[in-house]
């Protein structure tokens, strides 16, 4: 089984001039959580997921600080104002190094393996430098568990 | 010159060029410098690792206490008690945003002195963010504030900033000198520098009756999350700090009394030590080596009696012109490449200065007296010059990159309008200090 086999290939992109709260509107409207950032010529730049959306508001200089202080009153705390946060364009924080690309014909496993050692949710697939799928975990999961529920009768 | 001392010139100053520009990171260009020198035998390994009676090398007992102090503030951090004590400032100050801002610089001054002051920014800060946003005040004064504050809070103690590490052990001042030379000179500078800031913002910050409010629900008590741990730090520190005011007595370096409390703090914190070990600041400890290390090689070719003979003939044998030399140009030599690499270069002169005048640097020649004020000169020119610009002390670039991820960018020019003043107020003081205690 190569990643061909598990891909989605119909896939929704952003293009480069996007801002985070397209990002955001294509996202919650969508199964995945994550989608990549597409150049003029079909290439792939970046990923855009949830988690950038939520550094996008909580910034990495937070993450050594506990916020348990905060009220309940207290709203989730922006260090921006929101309507700067959705101007943010998204080739400003997508995500360059975490998206991972493979070719069609790698090796499902091998897919597999890249997740979990590389530490990412999803890879993009790309067949002569442009894009033509994507994998999220859950393809993954469902390469796995499907032989396993449904045995394959042929 | 020589060709030789030309040489060591010339790798000493690309590398200075390339840490103050920051082209290249800093412990990079600190240490391909010092590699150089060792290439191209300027001096041998020996000198540069162990140091020799000419050649001080890399000093250990500098690195060994950044390190061991490094692992306590390592620990002591993860129980949430810097953001303890700036969430409990607040509270002191009712919320009110002058009060606010002199808690904030008192207590980040303070902690600075003890600990480390860039992990007492780096947790100080991300909570003064998030009080000015409650507040929506200004928060670039408030941070700006909080770095000069650390930078003058750690010159009160020979731990409280490198400069005063390096220069207690080379020096070999201690603990207690520092609390009798600096303390004082300090709590006054620091007043000085709280009326100033009184002054320039006092009537300018103003906060909303519902915002002030809304601090006040803040629950600083759940900021800690490791009682247990607290309290286990809170006896190591106050045991290590005990350590530090007898060690001159007993005998003992400040590196054996920051690795015991170390050793301590490893031991009752019972889990694993990797990745507070991994913690430490490695990247600091290389620069700092190489500093030592490059500094070395220009004593090794006199570069450094060159310039030791010239500050001497500048200032005709006098030592309060020697004295308040030391204190500007030191001042000026740190807010141009930053105080640690200032630092270690003009320790050299003034041992070199000393080597001249009393043809030793043994202890009675270090402590004499047209040397000993020299040193606090300094240690007070270094540590307070820190402030003068961005790169003048590490916990300035700190701040202002929390600052800048806020979204309040502060640039380089915008730092020199805080620094230089509030730099220039601490200064005139210790100028004015320095000759009431040892020029009069």
């Amino acid at each position: 089984m190569v990643a061909r086999d598990i891909m989605t290939a119909d896939v929704v992109t952003l293009r480069e001039d996007a801002t985070a709260a397209d990002a955001a509107t294509l996202l919650l409207g969508s199964l995945h959580d994550g989608v990549p950032v597409v150049g003029a010529e079909g290439q792939v730049v970046g990923v855009v997921s949830y988690e950038e959306l939520i550094r996008l508001a909580l910034p990495g200089y937070l993450d050594q600080v506990d916020l348990s202080f905060l009220p309940a009153s207290a709203e989730f705390f922006p260090v921006q104002a929101n309507a700067e946060i959705g101007q943010t364009p998204v080739t400003s924080l997508m995500c360059r190094e975490s998206h991972l690309v493979v070719g069609p014909d790698e090796p499902v496993a091998e897919v597999a393996r890249l997740m979990l050692s590389r530490g990412v949710r999803r890879v993009v697939v790309v067949e002569g430098g442009r894009l033509v799928g994507i994998i999220g975990q859950g393809d993954i999961v469902r390469a796995l568990v499907a032989p396993l529920v449904q045995p394959n009768t042929e | 010159m020589t060709s030789l001392q030309w040489l060591a010139v010339g790798i000493f100053l690309i590398a200075y060029v390339m840490i103050a520009s920051e082209r290249v990171h800093k412990s990079v260009a600190s240490l391909t410098g010092a590699t150089a020198m060792l290439l191209v035998g300027l001096l041998s390994q020996e000198e540069a690792f162990h140091g020799t009676e000419a050649v001080r090398g890399v000093d250990w007992n500098t690195i060994l206490l950044l390190v061991g102090m490094m692992i306590v503030v390592a620990i002591t951090k993860e129980t949430g008690v810097f953001e303890w004590m700036a969430l409990k400032s607040a509270k002191v100050a009712h919320g009110r945003p002058m009060p606010l801002l002199a808690m904030i610089c008192l207590v980040t001054a303070v902690v600075s002195a003890l600990l480390d002051n860039v992990t007492t920014v780096l947790l100080v800060a991300p909570v003064v963010v998030i009080l000015c946003r409650t507040l929506e005040v200004n928060a670039i004064p408030y941070l700006v504030c909080c770095a000069l504050s650390s930078n003058i809070g750690g010159t009160a103690t020979l731990i409280g900033d490198p400069p005063n590490i390096m220069i207690g052990s080379a020096a070999k001042l201690t603990f207690i000198d520092f609390l009798k030379i600096d303390l004082p000179v300090v709590a006054a500078a620091f007043g000085a520098f709280l009326l100033a800031v009184w002054a320039a913002f006092g009537r300018r910050l103003h906060v909303d009756e519902a915002h002030r409010l809304k601090v006040l629900e803040f629950d600083e008590a759940k900021a800690i999350h490791d009682w247990p741990l607290l309290r286990k730090c809170l006896v190591v520190i106050g045991l290590t700090l005990g350590g530090f005011t007898v060690h001159g007595w007993v005998g003992l370096e400040p590196a054996t009394i920051a690795l015991a409390g170390a050793c301590l703090i490893l031991i009752l914190y019972g889990k694993s030590p990797v990745k507070v070990l991994e913690e430490v600041e490695w990247p600091t400890i290389f620069f700092f080596m190489g500093l030592f290390i490059m500094v070395g090689g220009l004593v090794k070719v006199g570069v450094i009696r060159l310039l030791a003979d010239g500050a001497l003939d500048l200032t005709g044998g006098s030592l309060s012109a020697m004295t308040m030399f030391i204190l500007w140009f030191s001042a000026l030599f740190s807010g141009l490449v930053g105080n640690i690499p200032a630092t270690v270069a003009i320790i050299s002169l003034v041992q070199d200065v000393a080597q001249s005048l009393h043809g030793s640097v043994g202890p009675e020649a270090l402590h004499a007296p047209n040397i000993l004020p020299l040193w606090w000169a300094l240690s007070l020119g270094a540590c307070l010059g820190g402030n003068l610009t961005l790169v003048g002390a590490p916990a300035n670039a700190i701040v202002i990159g929390i600052s800048a991820a806020a979204g309040h960018k502060v640039s380089f020019v915008e730092f020199l309008k805080y620094g230089v003043p509030l730099t220039l107020v601490t200064l005139v003081i210790s100028m004015i200090y320095l000759w009431v205690v040892f020029l009069r």
